[in-house]
């Protein structure tokens, strides 16, 4: 069923649904009210054809056509907040790390220190793909590939692969201080590139409001108008 | 954001008590008596009518006194609160690099030069600390950073205050490496209230300006007798100025809401 719908529909809300931890049938069942929706406005369109005539069809077509984008516009808008705030909590992680790595009186096991982040991490976007990393890890010890879907999974940018790979090598050559270090360097740029991103969009979302102040001006401004045209028009009339 | 309990007066005076004076004449006169002038003059300027602007005041006194009182008392305090964890943790590092010093003298000079609710903090865990077990130890620690647990930074540090305490000095790099990274969030965080600030300076000549417009208009189009028989006491009047209020009070408050939220790495969308 869910296959059919699939074919049906775009691929695209499905592998941005799946990213964003939602099953294959709550995906499907998203699908189908968005199909039912907007069949449902070119049926009412057909089925008002003989009172409105071709342009009423036209215009409920449109009017489903334009629901079926504006849902799949808001998929892809939430995806964008979702994974946005998924960045940043992968680089809040990868500082939260470096310290276990210089930490070298423990044992070199990155399964402990990332079950121990897991831990801390309550209450976090990144908890849940920490387990999954911890569960892959377990299933394919000694490869990379647990390590690059973390990366995939959580921010997908190059810098975040790069950084799991290094930890990846660090993991697998035991003695080099200068990978950690290098890590360390990684970790506080990706950090800092994501404070920084956040102080400015908050930056902007508040520097919007003087200049809505200005324009709110125009309110009153509209309402003296309308007083001083009713003024001239009563002042006209008693002339007359 | 988060939705947030609301505060008592008592509350808010022991929360800023915490680090310095209480709440004082001029808190009220800037988050309560200003709004409402602000408030008032604005309706009365666009209006003329005493009684309205009295209610407006009212209304944008009870809104400073409920809103912006305690989110600014609430600033006061995390801002202190932060700085002082920053200089305990600059101050602990530089202790704890010289050898001679044992851990718990170490930090028991760094409490000493903290001060507020952090320092009474401090000297707690220092009481608790002087004669636990090694067992009781990690539990005390844990208890001190669970009240900060909000700052993940200084969290971390206090666990690898925890394995000093419990296993020796192995981990100084890690330690400087955290108050590091302390500093630097610091440093962001200021740079990002000074921004917001820059901001709200402009908000604050806007708004004067929008009061010397609203001030013109009693001569420009209409005339000072005509602007007030033909706009303020009219219905057109009533309508546009009160859309007119809807909108800026609703801009100001958004404002306060977005001028208020430190938090540098968390973001709600």
């Amino acid at each position: 069923m869910s296959a059919m719908v699939r074919k049906l529909t775009e691929p695209v809300i499905y592998d941005l649904g799946k990213k964003m931890g939602y099953s294959d049938k709550e995906i499907a069942q998203f699908q189908l009210k968005r199909l039912a929706l907007s069949f449902l406005c070119v049926c009412l369109g057909l089925v008002l054809f003989s009172m409105t005539g071709v342009l009423g069809v036209v215009f409920f077509s449109s009017v489903g056509l334009l629901l079926w984008v504006e849902k799949r516009k808001r998929v892809v808008q939430h995806y964008k907040a979702f994974s946005f705030v998924r960045q940043v909590s992968f680089s809040k992680f990868c500082r939260m790390l470096i310290p276990y790595l210089l930490l070298e009186t423990q044992t070199k096991s990155l399964y402990g220190i990332f079950h121990q982040l897991a831990q801390r991490m309550a209450n976090d976007p990144l908890q849940e793909p920490l387990y999954q990393l911890l569960a892959d890890l377990n299933d394919h010890p000694n490869e990379i590939d647990p390590f690059l879907r973390f990366a995939t999974a959580c921010s997908g940018t190059d810098e975040a692969i790069n950084f799991m790979t290094t930890l990846y090598y660090y993991q697998q050559r035991s003695e080099d201080p200068t990978l950690i270090q290098e890590l360390a360097r990684l970790a506080n740029d990706e950090l800092f590139q994501g404070v920084q991103t956040i102080i400015d969009m908050k930056v902007r979302r508040l520097s919007k409001y003087p200049m809505f102040l200005v324009f709110s001006l125009g309110i009153p401004l509209l309402g003296i108008m309308a007083a001083f045209v009713l003024q001239l028009v009563q002042a006209n009339l008693l002339v007359k | 954001m988060k939705k947030k309990q609301r505060l008592g007066i008592d509350e808010l005076n022991a929360y800023k008590t915490a680090y310095g004076r209480p709440i004082a004449k001029e808190d009220y006169a800037v988050n309560v008596v200003l709004p409402a002038c602000f408030g008032g003059a604005l309706v009365f300027l666009l209006l003329n009518t005493w009684w309205l602007a009295c209610l407006v005041g009212v209304v944008y006194a009870i809104y400073g006194y409920r809103v912006l009182l305690p989110q600014n008392i609430q600033r006061f305090y995390l801002h202190k609160a932060f700085d002082q964890r920053n200089r305990f943790m600059n101050n602990l590092t530089q202790l704890l690099a010289d050898p001679s010093l044992s851990w718990f003298v170490a930090l028991q000079r760094a409490s000493e030069r903290c001060e507020g609710e952090f320092r009474a903090d401090l000297d707690q865990l220092l009481v608790h600390v002087q004669e636990a077990s090694t067992h009781e130890l990690g539990a005390f620690f844990r208890a001190f950073s669970d009240k900060y647990a909000k700052d993940v930074v200084f969290t971390l540090f206090v666990e690898q205050l925890e394995t000093i305490a419990l296993e020796g000095r192995t981990n100084i790099d890690m330690i400087r490496d955290i108050k590091t990274y302390h500093n630097q969030l610091r440093e962001r965080t200021k740079h990002f209230v000074a921004r917001k600030k820059r901001v709200i300076d402009q908000l604050k000549l806007y708004l004067l300006m929008s009061g010397g417009i609203v001030g013109l208009f009693h001569v420009f189009p209409l005339g000072f007798t005509n602007y007030l028989h033909s706009f303020a006491y009219t219905p057109i009047g009533w309508v546009t100025s009160g859309l007119y209020m809807g909108a800026l009070t609703w801009a100001l408050h958004k404002s306060c809401v977005h001028f208020y939220d430190d938090e540098v790495m968390e973001v709600t969308l």
